[in-house]
């Protein structure tokens, strides 16, 4: 082998054993070093266990089945139109049956590249914060309003189609909905 | 000092050793219960800023917060910390309690705190408003948890609760301290909107006039008290400076420049679809 084949070969070797020794080291300090306690946290927060939610097995999550949006949700880029139509949509179709609960209740879900809603996690809460129970027919109900398709957009990314998470909270004193969050 | 630093040095790369935490030969508790709470608190500080660019509420970030805390178990700013993706993710059950530790090792930080996160990601008025009441206590000055005076807060709590007076005396009270301390051109926009959405919504146009000129003189672009003003200029049967001001919000919303925030929509939040209604009502 020619002598200026070799020092270029070595040159080679010894850039690419810097890039990836520089690589390593970065990855090391950045993320590697870092524990993790996989028994406490297992997941990331507000990651939806897919196999125990509810509606789980109505619709298929798209392509490789990740998840955009686990920061907040997707919030207001969710809604077909707004939120405002979103709220005149639950109201006007919302009935209070009797109801006297008062409380949060909460549902954080999955929606897929489709828009359609699925895999709902149900938090129900006094207005305290703390969990409870609350009246099983309006949780029912409004489980039914809030997963209804018509509510959801079709998001994507760049033009790649996304299933992302998502979550609502309704406020409610004496069984009316006093307020809808996010 | 730097013996100090040197011991604490020594004792994070002792406490991070993966091959102690792996043979579980020694705890990083047992090793902290050495430190002075000075000490406890720098060790806790920096375990919690070095890994502070991890992903929020991610297993490693969460990990890491909890071993600056098992560092100080006082330390708030870190029991905050651990809250913070429940409360953005809808999970307010886990997000309270956890917050609460920080209230009870900070009270003066994080009451005033909780006070604005009870306002806008639960639109818990009575406790906002309980919570920045408090504060006037807490501490012998104006608390500004996110940037704004608990007045401020408080200007919008009692909005929420359409208690007028109170909303307007807030409101009259921020404005006039933020006027003598930098002056009006710097008081926020959202004062004056609010200020003249109270007033309006409790039947007085003409002081409410007075606060969306003052957001249009200082702010220019501003479809919400744009969208107000045309609102009034239409009672008040002026039907072309209204369609010329609705046209206007109509520009600032499209640009980009209406009230909204990114975690949660907004006390009295306006959408396209609104400034769309009031300009066909004009048209009419």
């Amino acid at each position: 082998m020619k002598k200026w084949v070799k020092i270029l070969l070595v040159t080679f070797i010894g850039f690419i054993i810097a890039v990836a020794g520089v690589l390593g080291f970065s990855y090391y300090k950045y993320w590697g070093r870092f524990d993790d306690d996989k028994e406490k946290y297992p997941h990331y927060i507000g990651y939806i266990d897919q196999e125990n939610a509810q509606l789980n097995n109505t619709h298929e999550l798209c392509g490789d089945k990740h998840i955009a949006y686990t920061y907040n949700g997707a919030a207001f880029r969710a809604f077909t139109g707004t939120k405002k139509t979103f709220r005149n949509n639950i109201f006007s179709s919302y009935q209070n049956r009797d109801y006297s609960d008062s409380g949060y209740l909460n549902f954080r879900f999955l929606v897929n590249c489709e828009g359609q809603a699925g895999w709902f996690e149900v938090i129900k809460m006094n207005l305290d914060l703390e969990e409870t129970e609350l009246n099983k027919a309006m949780v029912d109900q409004l489980l039914i309003l809030t997963s209804n398709q018509k509510h959801w957009n079709k998001l994507n990314y760049k033009g790649t189609p996304l299933n992302y998470y998502m979550y609502v909270s309704y406020r409610i004193e004496n069984g009316e909905i006093t307020e809808i969050l996010p | 000092m730097s013996l100090i630093a040197s011991k604490m040095g020594k004792l994070l790369k002792f406490c991070l050793n993966p091959l102690l935490v792996v043979l579980g030969v020694f705890s990083c508790s047992q090793a902290t219960d050495r430190l002075n709470l000075f000490e406890k608190r720098k060790l806790a500080e920096e375990i919690f800023k070095n890994g502070s660019h991890l992903p929020q509420g991610s297993p490693k970030s969460m990990t890491r917060i909890e071993e600056a805390i098992a560092a100080d178990t006082t330390y708030a700013e870190a029991l905050r910390e651990l809250s913070v993706a429940y409360l953005k993710r809808g999970m307010p059950h886990k997000w309270l309690p956890q917050f609460n530790k920080a209230v009870r090792h900070d009270p003066k930080t994080w009451v005033p705190w909780r006070g604005y996160l009870y306002l806008y990601f639960y639109r818990d008025y009575k406790k906002a408003i309980a919570d920045f009441n408090a504060s006037d206590t807490l501490t012998t000055h104006i608390d500004y948890p996110q940037g704004h005076s608990v007045d401020f807060w408080r200007g919008i709590a009692y909005l929420g609760l359409k208690d007028y007076d109170n909303s307007i005396t807030y409101w009259d009270k921020h404005i006039k301290k933020e006027t003598e301390d930098t002056g009006e051109d710097w008081v926020e926009l959202e004062a004056f909107l609010y200020r003249g959405i109270a007033h309006y919504e409790s039947g007085n146009n003409q002081k409410a006039m007075k606060d969306f000129n003052k957001a249009i003189q200082y702010f220019k672009q501003t479809a919400d008290a744009k969208y107000y003003k045309a609102k009034i200029l239409l009672v008040q049967n002026k039907k072309e400076a209204a369609q010329k001001m609705i046209n206007e919000a109509m520009i600032d919303f499209n640009s980009g420049f209406h009230n909204n925030y990114h975690y949660v929509e907004l006390l009295r939040q306006i959408y396209l679809s609104d400034i769309e209604e009031l300009k066909s009502e004009i048209m009419r």
